[in-house]
Protein backbone atom coordinates (compact mmCIF):
# COMPACT_ATOMS: atom_id res chain seq x y z
CA UNK A 1 0.00 0.00 0.00
CA UNK A 2 2.82 2.41 -0.48
CA UNK A 3 2.97 4.00 -3.01
CA UNK A 4 5.43 7.34 -2.54
CA UNK A 5 8.98 7.32 -1.52
CA UNK A 6 11.32 10.13 -1.42
CA UNK A 7 14.76 10.21 -1.89
CA UNK A 8 17.04 12.97 -2.80
CA UNK A 9 21.02 13.09 -2.99
CA UNK A 10 22.74 16.38 -0.72
CA UNK A 11 25.99 17.16 -1.24
CA UNK A 12 28.45 13.99 -0.28
CA UNK A 13 31.64 12.92 -2.15
CA UNK A 14 31.06 12.14 -5.67
CA UNK A 15 32.85 8.74 -5.15
CA UNK A 16 30.03 7.77 -3.02
CA UNK A 17 26.99 9.74 -4.26
CA UNK A 18 25.75 6.89 -6.71
CA UNK A 19 26.70 4.15 -3.93
CA UNK A 20 24.13 5.58 -1.96
CA UNK A 21 21.76 6.37 -4.16
CA UNK A 22 21.97 2.53 -4.65
CA UNK A 23 21.43 1.81 -1.57
CA UNK A 24 18.69 4.04 -1.09
CA UNK A 25 16.99 2.36 -3.22
CA UNK A 26 17.52 -1.56 -2.54
CA UNK A 27 16.39 -1.43 0.91
CA UNK A 28 13.98 1.18 0.13
CA UNK A 29 12.07 -0.84 -1.67
CA UNK A 30 12.56 -3.91 1.07
CA UNK A 31 11.03 -2.16 3.33
CA UNK A 32 7.63 -2.69 4.31
CA UNK A 33 6.64 -0.66 7.48
CA UNK A 34 3.24 -1.25 9.49
CA UNK A 35 0.57 0.84 9.49
CA UNK A 36 0.46 4.38 10.96
CA UNK A 37 -2.13 6.71 12.71
CA UNK A 38 -3.22 9.58 10.28
CA UNK A 39 -0.86 12.62 9.99
CA UNK A 40 1.34 11.48 12.18
CA UNK A 41 4.89 10.45 11.72
CA UNK A 42 7.86 8.15 13.48
CA UNK A 43 11.35 7.30 12.84
CA UNK A 44 14.21 4.69 13.58
CA UNK A 45 17.94 4.89 13.16
CA UNK A 46 20.26 1.85 12.41
CA UNK A 47 23.89 1.65 12.05
CA UNK A 48 25.70 -0.91 10.23
CA UNK A 49 29.12 -1.09 8.44
CA UNK A 50 29.37 -2.95 4.95
CA UNK A 51 32.47 -4.02 4.33
CA UNK A 52 34.21 -4.13 0.68
CA UNK A 53 32.88 -7.28 -0.52
CA UNK A 54 28.74 -5.64 0.32
CA UNK A 55 28.26 -7.98 3.35
CA UNK A 56 27.04 -6.07 6.29
CA UNK A 57 28.60 -6.21 9.80
CA UNK A 58 27.49 -4.82 13.19
CA UNK A 59 23.91 -4.14 12.48
CA UNK A 60 22.04 -2.33 15.43
CA UNK A 61 19.15 0.15 16.46
CA UNK A 62 21.00 3.68 17.55
CA UNK A 63 17.75 5.30 18.35
CA UNK A 64 14.53 3.06 18.81
CA UNK A 65 11.12 4.58 17.68
CA UNK A 66 9.35 3.10 20.13
CA UNK A 67 7.24 1.44 17.76
CA UNK A 68 8.42 -2.39 18.14
CA UNK A 69 6.89 -2.86 15.00
CA UNK A 70 9.04 -0.48 13.06
CA UNK A 71 11.40 -1.10 14.37
CA UNK A 72 11.65 -4.44 13.19
CA UNK A 73 10.60 -3.66 9.85
CA UNK A 74 13.46 -1.52 8.95
CA UNK A 75 16.03 -4.09 10.30
CA UNK A 76 14.04 -6.88 8.06
CA UNK A 77 14.54 -4.85 5.25
CA UNK A 78 18.43 -4.11 6.09
CA UNK A 79 18.53 -8.01 6.01
CA UNK A 80 16.77 -8.48 3.40
CA UNK A 81 18.79 -6.01 1.53
CA UNK A 82 22.26 -8.09 2.37
CA UNK A 83 24.67 -8.62 0.36
CA UNK A 84 24.77 -4.66 -0.64
CA UNK A 85 26.49 -3.67 -3.89
CA UNK A 86 30.28 -3.60 -3.00
CA UNK A 87 32.34 -0.41 -2.04
CA UNK A 88 33.29 1.87 -5.13
CA UNK A 89 36.65 1.80 -5.64
CA UNK A 90 37.43 5.45 -5.00
CA UNK A 91 36.37 4.76 -1.55
CA UNK A 92 39.59 3.31 -0.16
CA UNK A 93 38.33 2.49 3.28
CA UNK A 94 38.07 -1.34 4.18
CA UNK A 95 34.27 -0.88 5.99
CA UNK A 96 31.84 1.91 5.38
CA UNK A 97 30.23 3.14 8.35
CA UNK A 98 27.06 3.78 8.25
CA UNK A 99 23.45 4.92 9.70
CA UNK A 100 20.43 4.39 7.88
CA UNK A 101 17.26 6.77 9.20
CA UNK A 102 13.99 5.60 8.72
CA UNK A 103 11.26 7.92 8.59
CA UNK A 104 7.35 6.54 8.44
CA UNK A 105 4.89 9.43 7.75
CA UNK A 106 1.40 8.27 8.66
CA UNK A 107 -1.43 8.52 5.57
CA UNK A 108 -3.86 11.82 6.16
CA UNK A 109 -7.23 11.26 6.26
CA UNK B 1 38.19 9.31 21.85
CA UNK B 2 38.34 10.62 18.25
CA UNK B 3 35.72 12.99 17.83
CA UNK B 4 36.93 15.58 15.62
CA UNK B 5 37.58 13.12 13.25
CA UNK B 6 34.48 12.00 12.70
CA UNK B 7 33.70 13.79 9.47
CA UNK B 8 29.99 13.27 9.59
CA UNK B 9 28.73 14.21 6.38
CA UNK B 10 24.63 14.00 5.68
CA UNK B 11 22.86 12.77 2.69
CA UNK B 12 20.13 14.81 3.13
CA UNK B 13 16.51 14.01 2.71
CA UNK B 14 14.81 16.32 0.69
CA UNK B 15 10.97 15.14 0.83
CA UNK B 16 8.57 17.11 -1.58
CA UNK B 17 6.16 17.03 1.46
CA UNK B 18 8.14 17.56 4.92
CA UNK B 19 11.44 19.53 3.85
CA UNK B 20 14.68 18.85 4.82
CA UNK B 21 15.02 16.53 7.87
CA UNK B 22 18.28 16.40 9.80
CA UNK B 23 18.67 14.91 12.96
CA UNK B 24 21.49 15.44 15.22
CA UNK B 25 24.05 12.27 14.76
CA UNK B 26 25.86 10.56 18.06
CA UNK B 27 29.70 10.99 17.47
CA UNK B 28 31.14 7.86 19.12
CA UNK B 29 33.31 6.79 16.31
CA UNK B 30 36.65 7.03 14.96
CA UNK B 31 35.67 6.19 11.28
CA UNK B 32 33.96 8.39 9.15
CA UNK B 33 30.25 7.85 9.18
CA UNK B 34 27.83 8.47 6.91
CA UNK B 35 23.93 8.48 7.09
CA UNK B 36 21.36 7.96 4.38
CA UNK B 37 17.90 8.36 4.86
CA UNK B 38 14.86 6.41 4.11
CA UNK B 39 11.78 7.52 3.82
CA UNK B 40 8.32 6.11 3.64
CA UNK B 41 5.00 7.89 2.98
CA UNK B 42 2.15 6.04 3.34
CA UNK B 43 -0.06 5.62 0.66
CA UNK B 44 -2.50 8.44 0.75
CA UNK B 45 -6.03 6.96 0.71
CA UNK B 46 -8.59 9.14 -1.14
CA UNK B 47 -11.21 10.40 1.05
CA UNK B 48 -15.01 10.11 -0.26
CA UNK B 49 -18.59 10.77 0.99
CA UNK B 50 -21.02 9.29 -0.16
CA UNK B 51 -24.85 11.07 -0.58
CA UNK B 52 -28.45 10.02 -1.22
CA UNK B 53 -29.43 6.58 -0.82
CA UNK B 54 -32.21 8.24 1.10
CA UNK B 55 -34.51 5.33 3.00
CA UNK B 56 -36.37 3.49 0.17
CA UNK B 57 -38.80 0.33 0.45
CA UNK B 58 -39.91 -1.80 -2.33
CA UNK B 59 -43.05 -3.09 -2.74
CA UNK B 60 -44.66 -4.66 0.56
CA UNK B 61 -41.23 -6.04 1.68
CA UNK B 62 -40.43 -3.35 4.49
CA UNK B 63 -36.63 -3.72 4.16
CA UNK B 64 -34.84 -0.30 3.63
CA UNK B 65 -33.07 -1.06 0.25
CA UNK B 66 -32.04 2.42 0.28
CA UNK B 67 -29.98 2.12 3.42
CA UNK B 68 -28.90 -1.28 2.43
CA UNK B 69 -27.74 -0.20 -0.63
CA UNK B 70 -25.38 2.85 0.98
CA UNK B 71 -24.40 0.64 3.39
CA UNK B 72 -23.09 -2.12 0.99
CA UNK B 73 -21.52 0.64 -1.44
CA UNK B 74 -19.73 2.13 1.81
CA UNK B 75 -18.35 -1.54 2.70
CA UNK B 76 -17.48 -2.10 -0.54
CA UNK B 77 -14.85 1.20 -1.13
CA UNK B 78 -13.59 0.54 2.55
CA UNK B 79 -12.68 -3.08 1.03
CA UNK B 80 -10.60 -2.01 -2.27
CA UNK B 81 -7.97 -0.78 1.15
CA UNK B 82 -7.74 2.64 -1.22
CA UNK B 83 -10.31 5.10 0.29
CA UNK B 84 -11.40 6.81 3.62
CA UNK B 85 -15.31 6.73 3.60
CA UNK B 86 -16.60 9.56 5.15
CA UNK B 87 -19.00 8.76 8.02
CA UNK B 88 -22.42 10.85 7.12
CA UNK B 89 -22.35 12.21 10.34
CA UNK B 90 -19.21 14.02 9.71
CA UNK B 91 -20.67 16.13 6.92
CA UNK B 92 -22.64 19.48 7.82
CA UNK B 93 -25.65 18.91 6.41
CA UNK B 94 -28.35 15.79 5.59
CA UNK B 95 -26.50 13.44 3.88
CA UNK B 96 -29.54 11.19 2.87
CA UNK B 97 -31.52 15.21 1.99
CA UNK B 98 -28.88 15.31 -1.48
CA UNK B 99 -30.32 14.48 -4.41
CA UNK B 100 -29.08 14.58 -8.42
CA UNK B 101 -28.42 18.17 -9.22
CA UNK B 102 -27.95 19.51 -5.71
CA UNK B 103 -24.59 18.35 -5.32
CA UNK B 104 -22.94 21.67 -6.02
CA UNK B 105 -24.54 23.20 -3.14
CA UNK B 106 -22.34 20.59 -1.02
CA UNK B 107 -19.36 20.83 -2.83
CA UNK B 108 -17.90 23.84 -0.40
CA UNK B 109 -18.44 22.25 2.61
CA UNK B 110 -17.17 19.09 1.18
CA UNK B 111 -14.07 20.88 -0.10
CA UNK B 112 -13.49 22.74 3.30
CA UNK B 113 -13.42 18.93 5.16
CA UNK B 114 -11.09 17.91 2.03
CA UNK B 115 -12.73 15.49 0.81
CA UNK B 116 -11.69 14.86 -2.37
CA UNK B 117 -14.71 12.76 -4.17
CA UNK B 118 -18.36 12.01 -3.53
CA UNK B 119 -20.91 9.81 -4.91
CA UNK B 120 -24.73 10.69 -5.47
CA UNK B 121 -26.70 7.36 -4.89
CA UNK B 122 -30.44 6.88 -5.64
CA UNK B 123 -32.59 3.90 -5.51
CA UNK B 124 -36.25 3.91 -7.42
CA UNK B 125 -38.29 1.35 -8.60
CA UNK B 126 -40.97 0.37 -11.32
CA UNK B 127 -43.15 -2.80 -10.80
CA UNK B 128 -40.28 -5.62 -10.04
CA UNK B 129 -37.51 -3.35 -10.96
CA UNK B 130 -35.09 -2.01 -9.58
CA UNK B 131 -32.85 1.06 -10.27
CA UNK B 132 -29.43 1.71 -9.35
CA UNK B 133 -28.34 5.27 -10.01
CA UNK B 134 -24.82 6.41 -9.32
CA UNK B 135 -23.00 9.99 -10.09
CA UNK B 136 -19.07 10.65 -9.24
CA UNK B 137 -18.05 14.01 -8.39
CA UNK B 138 -14.08 15.94 -8.42
CA UNK B 139 -14.68 17.67 -5.53
CA UNK B 140 -12.43 20.54 -6.13
CA UNK B 141 -13.58 20.82 -9.44
CA UNK B 142 -16.97 20.03 -8.99
CA UNK B 143 -16.71 18.11 -12.15
CA UNK B 144 -19.05 14.48 -12.55
CA UNK B 145 -16.86 11.74 -13.63
CA UNK B 146 -18.98 9.17 -14.37
CA UNK B 147 -23.00 9.10 -14.18
CA UNK B 148 -24.26 5.17 -14.01
CA UNK B 149 -27.61 3.36 -13.72
CA UNK B 150 -28.52 -0.62 -12.99
CA UNK B 151 -31.33 -2.46 -13.61
CA UNK B 152 -32.10 -5.15 -11.41
CA UNK B 153 -34.52 -6.14 -8.90
CA UNK B 154 -34.30 -6.89 -4.88
CA UNK B 155 -32.43 -10.28 -5.49
CA UNK B 156 -28.92 -8.58 -7.45
CA UNK B 157 -29.48 -5.13 -5.66
CA UNK B 158 -25.84 -6.47 -3.76
CA UNK B 159 -24.51 -7.14 -7.50
CA UNK B 160 -26.05 -3.71 -8.82
CA UNK B 161 -24.03 -1.77 -6.36
CA UNK B 162 -20.80 -3.95 -6.30
CA UNK B 163 -20.63 -2.77 -10.62
CA UNK B 164 -21.47 0.60 -9.24
CA UNK B 165 -18.32 0.59 -7.01
CA UNK B 166 -15.62 -1.12 -9.82
CA UNK B 167 -17.34 1.77 -11.63
CA UNK B 168 -16.14 4.61 -8.70
CA UNK B 169 -12.44 3.01 -8.49
CA UNK B 170 -12.25 2.54 -12.03
CA UNK B 171 -12.82 6.62 -12.81
CA UNK B 172 -10.55 7.17 -9.55
CA UNK B 173 -7.69 5.24 -9.86
CA UNK B 174 -7.99 3.48 -13.30
CA UNK B 175 -7.47 0.28 -12.33
CA UNK B 176 -10.39 -2.69 -12.31
CA UNK B 177 -12.04 -3.16 -9.05
CA UNK B 178 -12.73 -6.14 -7.27
CA UNK B 179 -16.25 -5.99 -5.43
CA UNK B 180 -17.62 -7.87 -8.50
CA UNK B 181 -15.38 -10.25 -8.34
CA UNK B 182 -16.19 -13.86 -6.96
CA UNK B 183 -14.39 -16.82 -4.92
CA UNK B 184 -14.90 -20.81 -4.95
CA UNK B 185 -14.04 -22.47 -2.36
CA UNK B 186 -15.21 -26.02 -0.50
CA UNK B 187 -17.49 -25.83 2.33
CA UNK B 188 -19.07 -28.88 5.01
CA UNK B 189 -21.80 -26.59 5.68
CA UNK B 190 -23.76 -29.36 3.98
CA UNK B 191 -22.23 -32.10 5.53
CA UNK B 192 -20.07 -33.23 2.16
CA UNK B 193 -17.26 -31.12 0.85
CA UNK B 194 -19.07 -29.70 -2.04
CA UNK B 195 -17.51 -26.61 -4.02
CA UNK B 196 -19.99 -23.13 -3.56
CA UNK B 197 -19.01 -19.82 -5.41
CA UNK B 198 -20.02 -16.47 -3.37
CA UNK B 199 -19.14 -13.02 -4.00
CA UNK B 200 -15.76 -11.58 -2.92
CA UNK B 201 -17.33 -10.23 0.31
CA UNK B 202 -18.64 -13.63 0.71
CA UNK B 203 -22.75 -13.05 0.45
CA UNK B 204 -24.43 -15.63 -2.07
CA UNK B 205 -23.13 -18.57 -1.91
CA UNK B 206 -24.24 -20.78 -4.51
CA UNK B 207 -23.98 -24.61 -4.80
CA UNK B 208 -21.54 -25.82 -7.83
CA UNK B 209 -21.46 -29.15 -6.79
CA UNK B 210 -23.87 -30.91 -5.17
CA UNK B 211 -22.95 -34.62 -5.54
CA UNK B 212 -22.29 -35.25 -1.70
CA UNK B 213 -18.88 -36.40 -2.50
CA UNK B 214 -15.41 -34.97 -1.67
CA UNK B 215 -14.71 -32.19 -3.96
CA UNK B 216 -11.71 -30.27 -4.17
CA UNK B 217 -9.33 -27.37 -5.91
CA UNK B 218 -11.54 -25.50 -7.57
CA UNK B 219 -9.87 -23.23 -10.17
CA UNK B 220 -11.27 -20.13 -11.97
CA UNK B 221 -10.33 -20.27 -15.62
CA UNK B 222 -8.77 -16.52 -16.40
CA UNK B 223 -12.26 -15.41 -18.50
CA UNK B 224 -14.33 -16.24 -15.09
CA UNK B 225 -16.64 -18.92 -16.87
CA UNK B 226 -15.18 -22.13 -15.91
CA UNK B 227 -13.81 -23.97 -12.77
CA UNK B 228 -11.47 -26.53 -12.99
CA UNK B 229 -11.44 -28.95 -9.78
CA UNK B 230 -10.86 -32.24 -8.42
CA UNK B 231 -14.29 -34.88 -7.32
CA UNK B 232 -14.42 -38.07 -6.03
CA UNK B 233 -18.07 -37.97 -7.54
CA UNK B 234 -16.77 -41.37 -8.90
CA UNK B 235 -15.14 -42.78 -6.13
CA UNK B 236 -11.40 -41.78 -7.79
CA UNK B 237 -9.77 -38.38 -7.85
CA UNK B 238 -10.76 -37.03 -11.33
CA UNK B 239 -10.68 -33.78 -13.04
CA UNK B 240 -13.50 -32.38 -13.68
CA UNK B 241 -14.14 -28.52 -15.43
CA UNK B 242 -17.58 -26.95 -15.30
CA UNK B 243 -18.94 -24.51 -17.12
CA UNK B 244 -20.87 -21.82 -15.08
CA UNK B 245 -22.73 -20.38 -17.76
CA UNK B 246 -24.02 -23.63 -19.38
CA UNK B 247 -24.20 -26.12 -16.42
CA UNK B 248 -22.23 -28.70 -18.89
CA UNK B 249 -19.56 -30.61 -16.48
CA UNK B 250 -16.64 -32.54 -18.24
CA UNK B 251 -14.41 -35.02 -16.83
CA UNK B 252 -11.00 -34.14 -18.01
CA UNK B 253 -8.32 -36.23 -16.52
CA UNK B 254 -9.64 -39.51 -14.70
CA UNK B 255 -6.53 -42.03 -15.27
CA UNK B 256 -6.32 -44.53 -12.11
CA UNK B 257 -5.22 -42.70 -9.32
CA UNK B 258 -5.16 -38.64 -8.53
CA UNK B 259 -5.60 -36.58 -10.90
CA UNK B 260 -5.64 -33.34 -9.17
CA UNK B 261 -4.56 -29.11 -8.11
CA UNK B 262 -5.34 -28.18 -11.67
CA UNK B 263 -4.10 -24.65 -12.88
CA UNK B 264 -5.08 -22.79 -15.56
CA UNK B 265 -2.44 -21.26 -18.33
CA UNK B 266 -3.25 -17.14 -18.75
CA UNK B 267 -5.19 -18.13 -22.19
CA UNK B 268 -7.43 -20.34 -20.78
CA UNK B 269 -5.86 -22.90 -23.22
CA UNK B 270 -4.15 -25.49 -21.16
CA UNK B 271 -4.49 -27.17 -17.92
CA UNK B 272 -1.53 -28.38 -15.21
CA UNK B 273 -2.37 -30.28 -12.68
CA UNK B 274 -0.86 -34.02 -11.03
CA UNK B 275 -1.91 -37.42 -11.64
CA UNK B 276 -0.09 -39.83 -9.79
CA UNK B 277 0.57 -43.69 -10.25
CA UNK B 278 3.49 -46.42 -8.43
CA UNK B 279 6.30 -44.40 -9.23
CA UNK B 280 5.60 -40.86 -8.32
CA UNK B 281 3.23 -38.03 -8.74
CA UNK B 282 4.13 -35.88 -11.94
CA UNK B 283 2.59 -32.62 -13.34
CA UNK B 284 0.88 -33.19 -16.91
CA UNK B 285 -0.70 -30.33 -19.17
CA UNK B 286 -3.33 -30.83 -21.30
CA UNK B 287 -5.87 -28.54 -23.10
CA UNK B 288 -8.59 -27.82 -21.30
CA UNK B 289 -10.77 -30.54 -22.66
CA UNK B 290 -8.14 -32.93 -21.63
CA UNK B 291 -6.92 -33.57 -24.65
CA UNK B 292 -2.63 -33.25 -25.79
CA UNK B 293 -1.56 -34.84 -22.98
CA UNK B 294 2.01 -34.55 -21.81
CA UNK B 295 4.57 -34.80 -18.83
CA UNK B 296 5.80 -31.68 -17.23
CA UNK B 297 8.13 -33.41 -14.79
CA UNK B 298 9.25 -36.81 -14.40
CA UNK B 299 10.32 -38.96 -11.66
CA UNK B 300 9.64 -40.61 -8.69
CA UNK B 301 8.77 -37.95 -6.42
CA UNK B 302 6.03 -35.51 -5.35
CA UNK B 303 5.41 -32.85 -7.90
CA UNK B 304 1.78 -30.63 -7.11
CA UNK B 305 0.24 -27.30 -6.84
CA UNK B 306 1.31 -25.83 -10.03
CA UNK B 307 0.61 -21.86 -11.13
CA UNK B 308 1.05 -19.90 -14.01
CA UNK B 309 3.21 -16.42 -14.29
CA UNK B 310 0.89 -13.85 -15.65
CA UNK B 311 3.00 -14.43 -18.95
CA UNK B 312 2.29 -17.84 -19.29
CA UNK B 313 6.56 -18.97 -19.52
CA UNK B 314 6.70 -20.70 -16.34
CA UNK B 315 5.28 -22.50 -13.61
CA UNK B 316 5.86 -22.11 -10.20
CA UNK B 317 5.09 -25.77 -8.09
CA UNK B 318 5.31 -27.84 -4.98
CA UNK B 319 8.09 -30.19 -4.78
CA UNK B 320 9.62 -33.05 -2.58
CA UNK B 321 12.72 -33.86 -5.10
CA UNK B 322 14.90 -32.51 -2.28
CA UNK B 323 13.99 -34.16 0.94
CA UNK B 324 11.56 -31.90 2.13
CA UNK B 325 8.44 -30.34 0.04
CA UNK B 326 9.99 -26.99 -1.31
CA UNK B 327 9.12 -24.26 -4.03
CA UNK B 328 10.36 -24.27 -7.19
CA UNK B 329 10.13 -22.76 -11.01
CA UNK B 330 10.04 -24.12 -14.27
CA UNK B 331 10.01 -23.27 -17.71
CA UNK B 332 6.18 -23.99 -19.02
CA UNK B 333 8.00 -27.13 -21.52
CA UNK B 334 9.17 -28.64 -18.17
CA UNK B 335 12.82 -27.47 -18.85
CA UNK B 336 14.61 -25.34 -16.64
CA UNK B 337 14.02 -26.04 -12.82
CA UNK B 338 15.23 -24.58 -10.15
CA UNK B 339 14.26 -24.27 -6.69
CA UNK B 340 13.09 -20.66 -5.00
CA UNK B 341 13.05 -21.64 -1.27
CA UNK B 342 15.59 -22.25 1.03
CA UNK B 343 15.69 -22.27 4.78
CA UNK B 344 11.85 -20.70 5.08
CA UNK B 345 10.82 -22.83 8.02
CA UNK B 346 10.73 -27.06 7.75
CA UNK B 347 9.33 -26.99 4.32
CA UNK B 348 7.54 -24.90 1.77
CA UNK B 349 3.94 -25.54 -0.27
CA UNK B 350 1.00 -24.30 -2.17
CA UNK B 351 3.13 -21.47 -3.97
CA UNK B 352 0.63 -18.55 -6.37
CA UNK B 353 2.10 -16.43 -8.71
CA UNK B 354 0.80 -12.80 -8.10
CA UNK B 355 -1.37 -11.39 -10.79
CA UNK B 356 1.29 -8.46 -11.50
CA UNK B 357 3.91 -11.25 -11.73
CA UNK B 358 5.96 -9.66 -9.10
CA UNK B 359 5.71 -12.02 -5.74
CA UNK B 360 4.69 -15.62 -5.33
CA UNK B 361 2.87 -16.33 -2.17
CA UNK B 362 3.22 -19.74 -0.33
CA UNK B 363 2.74 -21.64 3.06
CA UNK B 364 5.54 -22.60 5.13
CA UNK B 365 5.83 -24.35 8.03
CA UNK B 366 7.52 -22.64 10.93
CA UNK B 367 7.72 -23.21 14.53
CA UNK B 368 5.12 -25.80 14.50
CA UNK B 369 2.56 -23.63 12.49
CA UNK B 370 1.79 -22.53 9.04
CA UNK B 371 1.79 -19.06 7.39
CA UNK B 372 1.68 -17.21 4.08
CA UNK B 373 4.77 -15.86 3.35
CA UNK B 374 5.79 -13.92 -0.12
CA UNK B 375 9.30 -14.46 -2.00
CA UNK B 376 10.21 -12.91 -5.64
CA UNK B 377 10.77 -15.36 -8.41
CA UNK B 378 13.98 -15.25 -8.15
CA UNK B 379 14.18 -16.69 -4.85
CA UNK B 380 14.77 -13.11 -2.80
CA UNK B 381 12.29 -11.33 -0.69
CA UNK B 382 11.16 -13.89 1.39
CA UNK B 383 8.80 -11.58 3.59
CA UNK B 384 6.27 -13.23 6.27
CA UNK B 385 2.72 -12.23 6.24
CA UNK B 386 0.77 -13.94 8.86
CA UNK B 387 1.99 -14.94 12.67
CA UNK B 388 0.84 -16.45 15.76
CA UNK B 389 -2.91 -16.69 14.89
CA UNK B 390 -3.46 -20.54 13.96
CA UNK B 391 -2.64 -22.31 10.93
CA UNK B 392 -2.89 -20.03 7.45
CA UNK B 393 -2.06 -21.50 4.61
CA UNK B 394 -4.09 -21.83 0.09
CA UNK B 395 -3.13 -18.11 -0.60
CA UNK B 396 -4.76 -17.13 -3.38
CA UNK B 397 -4.55 -13.70 -4.83
CA UNK B 398 -6.88 -10.87 -5.76
CA UNK B 399 -7.63 -9.68 -9.28
CA UNK B 400 -5.53 -6.71 -8.70
CA UNK B 401 -3.04 -8.23 -6.97
CA UNK B 402 -3.75 -5.75 -3.81
CA UNK B 403 -4.98 -8.53 -1.21
CA UNK B 404 -4.61 -12.24 -0.65
CA UNK B 405 -7.48 -14.61 0.36
CA UNK B 406 -6.90 -17.48 2.93
CA UNK B 407 -7.79 -20.65 4.86
CA UNK B 408 -7.08 -19.74 9.03
CA UNK B 409 -7.60 -21.70 11.74
CA UNK B 410 -7.30 -18.35 14.26
CA UNK B 411 -11.14 -18.67 15.02
CA UNK B 412 -11.18 -22.43 15.49
CA UNK B 413 -12.01 -24.21 12.37
CA UNK B 414 -11.14 -23.20 8.99
CA UNK B 415 -12.17 -20.25 7.54
CA UNK B 416 -11.34 -17.64 5.05
CA UNK B 417 -9.97 -14.66 5.25
CA UNK B 418 -8.56 -11.66 3.54
CA UNK B 419 -6.22 -9.50 4.06
CA UNK B 420 -3.75 -6.70 2.74
CA UNK B 421 -1.25 -8.17 0.26
CA UNK B 422 1.55 -7.03 2.73
CA UNK B 423 -0.53 -8.52 5.96
CA UNK B 424 -2.66 -5.70 6.68
CA UNK B 425 -6.26 -5.95 7.71
CA UNK B 426 -7.49 -9.59 7.77
CA UNK B 427 -10.76 -10.11 8.12
CA UNK B 428 -13.34 -12.91 8.17
CA UNK B 429 -15.44 -13.92 5.22
CA UNK B 430 -17.03 -16.85 6.19
CA UNK B 431 -18.82 -17.56 9.64
CA UNK B 432 -21.12 -20.61 8.84
CA UNK B 433 -19.92 -22.89 11.66
CA UNK B 434 -18.86 -24.77 9.36
CA UNK B 435 -15.26 -25.75 7.53
CA UNK B 436 -14.56 -23.35 4.34
CA UNK B 437 -11.32 -23.43 2.79
CA UNK B 438 -9.53 -24.18 -0.28
CA UNK B 439 -10.67 -21.26 -1.97
CA UNK B 440 -9.56 -19.33 -5.19
CA UNK B 441 -10.55 -15.85 -6.21
CA UNK B 442 -12.00 -15.23 -9.67
CA UNK B 443 -10.39 -13.04 -12.09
Amino acid sequence: MVAETGVTVGNTDPALAYYFVLIQDKITGNWIPPKMGAGTSAGVSLSLRILRSGQLRDLAIDAPSGERGLDDSALRAVRQSAPLPPLPPLFKAETLYLQLRFTLVGEKS
Amino acid sequence: MHSLRDLRRTLCLLSLTLGPLVLPLPAWSAEEKFTIDIYKKEAQRIAIAIVGFPSFRFGVKNDDLGTQAGGILADDLKNAGIFDVIEPSFLPFEATQVGFGQERGIMPALNSLKVQAVVVGKLSSRGNELFLEGQLFEVAKGARLSAKRYVGDQRTLRTMVHRLTDEIVFRLTGEKGIASSRIAHVSSVDGAKEIYVMDYDGYNPVLITGNRSINLSPRWSPDGKKIAYTSYRDQNPDLFVVNLETGRRQKVSSSPGLNIAPAWSPDGEWLAFSMSNDRGTNLFLSRADGTGLRPLTLGPHINVSPSFSPNGRQVVFNSDRGGTPQIYVMDVEGTNIRRLTFGVGEYSVSPRWSPRGDKVAFVGRLHRSFDILLINPDGTGVLQLTSNSGNNEEPSWSPDGRHILFTSTRSGRRDLYIMGADGSNPRRLTKNGRDNYLADWSP
